[in-house]
């Protein structure tokens, strides 16, 4: 994810100058004993200019992957286009301010949508998914790369890998007839003791349908990525680093906090942005669980109902019987994915200046 | 590593001292250690007990479908005064003309519920059904439980014209389509995104291109299924003029696995040691043949889990299928042309129903069916990389 | 090592289910004097005639009211006549429609037939289109009559009587609680709850919202005043989904309250509200079709139901839908199986399979309309 490199290996600066030079060290070329990284700022031309571009293989073997890479921006660029060239004529006929209210009229006479409930539910479910799963997905990865024995790490791995496979309209299935009802003294202890906070304040009467709920089961279908992700990361710590730590004493979490977590703090921020993108765009399951509220202001109450994008164009796509109405739809679509691209930009920047620190 | 006690008659020295002596963090350290310890198994507890629980729920609710089958009618003696279930006892031989107050009913299905619950005669019959191959049996236990007879009709034949209340028909349109277009989906997308990852890696680590293309991985990874699946409907079967298909689906899905795996190799090759690929240019060997051999098979194993990953998600996604590819009862094969079952189609068709009708078992089934076919692919896999891992040993 | 674990782990996953298949806690039982279905393929004895079974493949889509009601259809046609695939799927009315439009289904499943006015920008109505697609006209035939169920959950209240002002009342949040004096008004002698009243509407669009909100407004008596739409134009509620959802968070939560297909109330065994005095049962349900005129022109049988001014004996939420089929134009083994497979859904042996789950049949002189329609198809 971060293009400025600053992997462990990059350190130093024996390999800048003479790319085939072997570095004093087997493994690592520092000029620095430390568990702590540097970074190392400027690109690396030794990678291009490396061996042998220019070759006949080498060419081929450049122009497919640069192929890969310019099909993947063009069908990104399509998809923008695409829902651009929707959602304007929408935009335009919209009689209601898009990003401030929460009217959904979808007369085309008087076609006036806004996307504030929306926007609201859809980043408070992210969000709750988010703070529960980013966390436990570390603590599973470190345990099972860091604190158990390898036979043990590889099983509960197995079984983490196996939860990516249980498919999402299961979860809201699941999540609505049995997690629920689970579920309901723990929304009715928090807006009980809670609820003086607008956040937690009781709505709806059965807390089934609610951005709460929905935003757990979320958390339960991005943990398997975020985890497996991480323990791969995880296990990737090389074992001198590892090694140097226990030699000074440190503890078993020290170990873990000066060698393991900075090498992985890419990778590990990888995976929760993967994780991030697929809470954001989950369709199926938050269909099932949240309750639509029948209109009006917007609650803030996370035990309220409400829709998300993905689950208000999912529900809604059967009836695009008109290119207005598929515009109001696509326009939502579209601050979806602003959202998510302000999200990960914002988490590229923190990676980078926590690197920079360092 | 628990703390270190010292005693009082101790003299006063430093921490370091006592570690150095001792062998052992003191103190604060220590806390530290054992609360993060702590924290981690909670939370690996707190977060395993649902997932767990999932897993068992699919695993009891789905199995027993994928290896056994319901009879077609359950005969149960139903008390008419109170409408609830009456022990069987009560209402005399299986054959014969019960008392009064008491009827045989005929529900459909395995299922049955325990003496006493209250009686829903909707789908029910009170007249005992007839016809070839009808597979009738009395439900004995007063408990209530689910009929089920060895039968591998999951497996072997399509769900045709079967309808919610008959356990007859097996899932077999749905895991031939779901194989068939996770396996086009794979072939498409899994080539696409290590060579991508690759040029970001290798050749355009830190540049502005690099930077770009990783920016529109970014924003791919946002893109909601349904978004995803009206994209490639407006552009494969609008514009271009191609048909709902299999194959218009697996673009769909493509789209969706393309930034787990593209993300997941990324991040493996970025951990691959530099030292690695100086070795090899020191050796002579070019560039491409440096990134399939050392490079690539060092970063092997995180790369399969990223693929795994990607399938596993792409299997269990519903709406591109509905919208791309509809839902289909009966076997079909042509991947370019016309519709197909899946078993994600299939839970979303099924879901509806209400629980006590068979239709409703085949979503579990069909949610256990997935989760089989995903765990045997991370298997196989896995088992692949350990083999090349040992040849190369 | 693992991989041993893993397969000793699969192994004993793979005896536990064969283990739990292998107990059956039921004795056989013979049907007694087995009867017969009739022999697949070829000619079949039906009521009003023989099935040709011309045998091939149809795909239809479109409205999840009607669902049930297809997938009985199909089962009992392909019963009679193996090796025809017939599929169905519900995505909606509207999506069926759409389908429809574009070649992609032979017909579509509507819960109001196709619109004959252009919607706002558009050029060409619904008929319109599908009539380019068809190269011929396309017809609306009423197939299934779906009465709308009003489903509440008050533990102890099996007799429930409400009407569509207080009905309209309670959807627009001016009654909220079980024992308001306008709904003890209707139900002298029962001890209504002081409970809340949670009303749960469908969140998709749906044909099912657009008919029980023209039942609303019709009858009444100005306390709806919103236009009929399929999507929920109510002040109060929550909205789920599918109706299946519905059903589900009705029976989940005390005082709840819904609209949905009777099929769906029953299945749950759901309280279903009388309307008017008037209980829901094939009988009333036949009597409110009675009285529906037909609007549609040539073989088109689009209805105007009645909602208000029907007999006491009448219940007045009913809802038809159609099948929009291609009235010619189409490949001929098409049009062979879609007309046989039609007949055998209008016709009395058809229409008599739905009264089990939740449908009532079509009233004997629409069946000779809808007939006639399908027999004009070329």
């Amino acid at each position: 994810m971060s293009d400025t490199d600053t992997s462990p290996s990059s350190r130093g600066t024996t390999v800048t100058e003479d790319p085939t030079s072997t570095p004093t060290e087997a493994g690592e070329g520092n000029d620095r004993v430390g568990l702590v990284r540097t970074t190392d700022p400027t690109p690396r031309p030794s990678v291009l200019a490396g061996a042998g571009l220019g070759r006949g293989p080498d060419l081929g073997f450049l122009a497919s992957s640069v192929a890969s890479s310019a099909l993947i921006v063009l069908v990104v660029v399509f998809v923008g286009v695409f829902l651009l060239w929707l959602a304007v004529p929408a935009l335009a006929a919209n009689h209601a301010n898009f990003l401030l209210s929460n009217d959904w009229n979808m007369d085309p006479a008087q076609l006036s949508f806004g996307i504030l409930g929306l926007l609201w539910t859809t980043v408070i479910t992210s969000v709750i998914a988010m703070v529960i799963a980013v966390p436990i997905a570390i603590g599973i990865a470190l345990l099972i790369s860091q604190y158990v024995r390898p036979r043990v790490g590889r099983a509960i791995g197995f079984v983490v890998d196996l939860l990516a496979a249980v498919p999402s309209v299961i979860f809201g299935l699941w999540g609505i007839t049995t997690f629920a009802p689970a579920l309901r003294p723990v929304s009715a202890f928090l807006s009980t003791y809670l609820g003086w906070i607008p956040l937690f304040s009781p709505a709806l009467p059965v807390p089934d349908g609610s951005a709460f709920t929905a935003g757990i089961v979320l958390a339960m279908m991005i943990l398997p990525i975020v985890t497996a992700i991480s323990r791969d990361v995880f296990a990737q710590t090389p074992r001198e680093e590892v090694e140097a730590a226990l030699a000074l004493g440190a503890t078993k979490w020290e170990t873990i906090r000066l060698a393991v977590l900075p090498y992985g703090r890419s990778g590990v921020i990888a995976a929760a942005m993967l994780g991030l993108g697929r809470a954001l765009g989950e369709t199926i399951a938050v269909m099932i669980i949240l309750s639509k509220p029948a209109g009006g202001p917007i609650d803030v109450s996370v035990f309220a109902g409400g829709e998300t994008f993905a689950s208000t164009i999912a529900a809604n796509s059967g009836e695009f019987d008109h290119p207005l109405k598929t515009g109001a739809f696509i326009a939502a679509g579209l601050v979806l994915f602003i959202v998510t691209f302000v999200v990960n930009a914002a988490a590229r920047v923190i990676a980078e200046r926590g690197k920079a620190k360092a | 590593m628990s703390a270190a006690t010292t005693t009082k008659a101790k003299p006063r020295r430093s921490e370091l001292a006592d570690e150095l002596l001792l062998g052992r963090p003191t103190g604060r350290r220590a806390a530290v250690d054992t609360l993060m310890r702590i924290l981690v198994w909670l939370a690996a507890g707190l977060a395993l007990a649902p997932l767990l629980w999932i897993l068992v729920t699919v695993a009891v609710k789905g199995a027993p479908l994928t290896v056994a089958s319901p009879p077609d009618w359950t005969q149960i003696c139903v008390d008419t005064t109170s409408q609830t279930r009456a022990t069987t006892s009560a209402c005399g031989d299986f054959g014969g003309e019960p008392p009064q107050g008491y009827q045989w009913y005929w529900t459909p299905g395995g299922r049955y519920a325990a003496v006493g619950t209250e009686f829903n005669p909707y789908g029910s019959r009170t007249t005992m059904p007839t016809g070839d191959d009808i597979v009738i049996m009395a439900a004995e236990k007063d408990s209530g439980g689910w009929i089920l007879l060895p039968s591998l009709q999951w497996w072997t034949e399509p769900l045709g014209s079967s309808v919610d209340f008959s356990p007859r028909g097996g899932a077999l349109q749905a895991i031939y389509g779901s194989v068939v277009i996770t396996l086009m989906c794979t072939v498409i997308a899994v080539p696409l995104a290590m060579l991508a990852a690759v040029f970001l890696v290798e050749y355009a680590r830190g540049s502005r291109i690099g930077r770009a293309v990783s920016f529109c991985v970014d924003i791919l990874t946002g893109i909601p299924s349904i978004v995803a699946a009206l994209f490639i409907y407006a552009l494969f079967v609008t514009i271009l003029g191609g048909q709902r298909s299999a194959f218009a689906t697996a673009l769909a899905l493509a789209m969706l696995m393309l930034p787990t795996v593209l993300r997941s190799t990324e991040e493996m090759l970025k951990l691959v040691p530099d030292s690695l690929r100086e070795a090899s240019y020191a050796l002579g060997v070019p560039r491409w043949k440096t990134i399939l051999s050392v490079v690539l098979p060092t970063a092997r194993t995180g790369i399969i889990t990223g693929i795994i990953l990607g399938i596993a998600r792409v299997m269990g996604e519903t709406a591109p299928l509905l919208i791309l590819v509809g839902y289909a009862t009966n076997l079909y094969f042509d991947p370019l042309n016309g519709s197909m079952g899946s078993l994600p189609t299939m839970i979303n068709a099924h879901r509806t129903t209400a629980p006590q009708f068979a239709g409703y078992d085949r979503v579990w089934g069909a949610a256990f069916t997935l989760i089989l076919i995903v765990m045997l692919l991370n298997l196989l896999a896995r088992g692949i990389a350990r083999v090349s891992t040992l040849k190369e040993k | 090592m693992l991989k041993n674990r893993m397969t000793k782990l699969a192994a004993l996953v793979a005896l536990g289910t064969l283990g739990l298949a292998g107990c059956s806690s039921g004795t056989p039982v013979q049907p007694a004097g087995g009867g017969n279905s009739a022999p697949g393929g070829g000619q079949s004895e039906t009521g009003n005639g023989a099935l040709a079974c011309p045998g091939g493949e149809l795909v239809g889509s479109g409205s999840s009211a009607q669902k049930s009601a297809l997938q009985t259809m199909i089962k009992a046609y392909t019963d009679q006549c193996e090796g025809t695939k017939i599929e169905y799927s519900s995505p909606g009315s509207g999506d069926g429609i759409k389908a429809f439009i574009a070649k992609q289904v032979d017909w579509a499943g509507t819960d109001s037939a196709l619109k004959t006015k252009p919607a706002e920008g558009q050029d060409a109505s619904e008929m319109e289109q599908a009539a380019e697609r068809c190269d011929a006209p396309a017809w609306n035939l009423p197939m299934v009559v779906g009465p709308v169920a009003f489903a509440y959950n008050l533990d102890g209240i099996t007799d429930l009587n409400l009407d569509a002002e207080v009905l309209a009342e309670i959807f627009k949040g001016e009654i909220t609680k079980w024992n308001d004096p306008a709904i003890a008004a209707l139900n002298e002698g029962v001890d209504l709850p002081d409970l809340a009243i949670s009303v749960f509407f469908r969140s998709k669009e749906s044909g099912t919202t657009e008919n029980m909100t023209k039942y609303l407004q019709a009858a009444s008596d100005g306390a709806w005043t919103e236009d009929p739409s399929k999507a929920w134009k109510g002040k109060v509620g929550e909205g789920k989904a599918e109706t299946a959802d519905v059903a589900d968070a009705v029976n989940n939560t005390a005082g709840g309250l819904s609209y949905m297909e009777w099929g769906a109330a029953l299945e749950r065994n759901l309280g279903i509200a009388k309307l008017a005095g008037t209980e829901l049962n094939s009988q009333s349900v036949g009597e409110a079709i009675d009285g529906a005129e037909i609007v549609g022109t040539d073989g088109d049988l689009s209805l105007e139901l009645k909602y208000d001014g029907l007999p006491e004996t009448a219940y007045p939420a009913v809802m038809v839908t159609y099948e929009a089929v291609c009235s010619g134009g189409q490949d001929a083994a098409k049009t062979a199986l879609l007309k046989d497979f039609l007949g055998y859904f209008a016709s009395a042996e058809g229409q008599g399979q739905l009264e089990a789950i939740g449908y009532a049949p079509l009233p004997e002189s629409m069946i000779k309309q809808v007939e006639d329609s399908i027999a004009a198809i070329k």
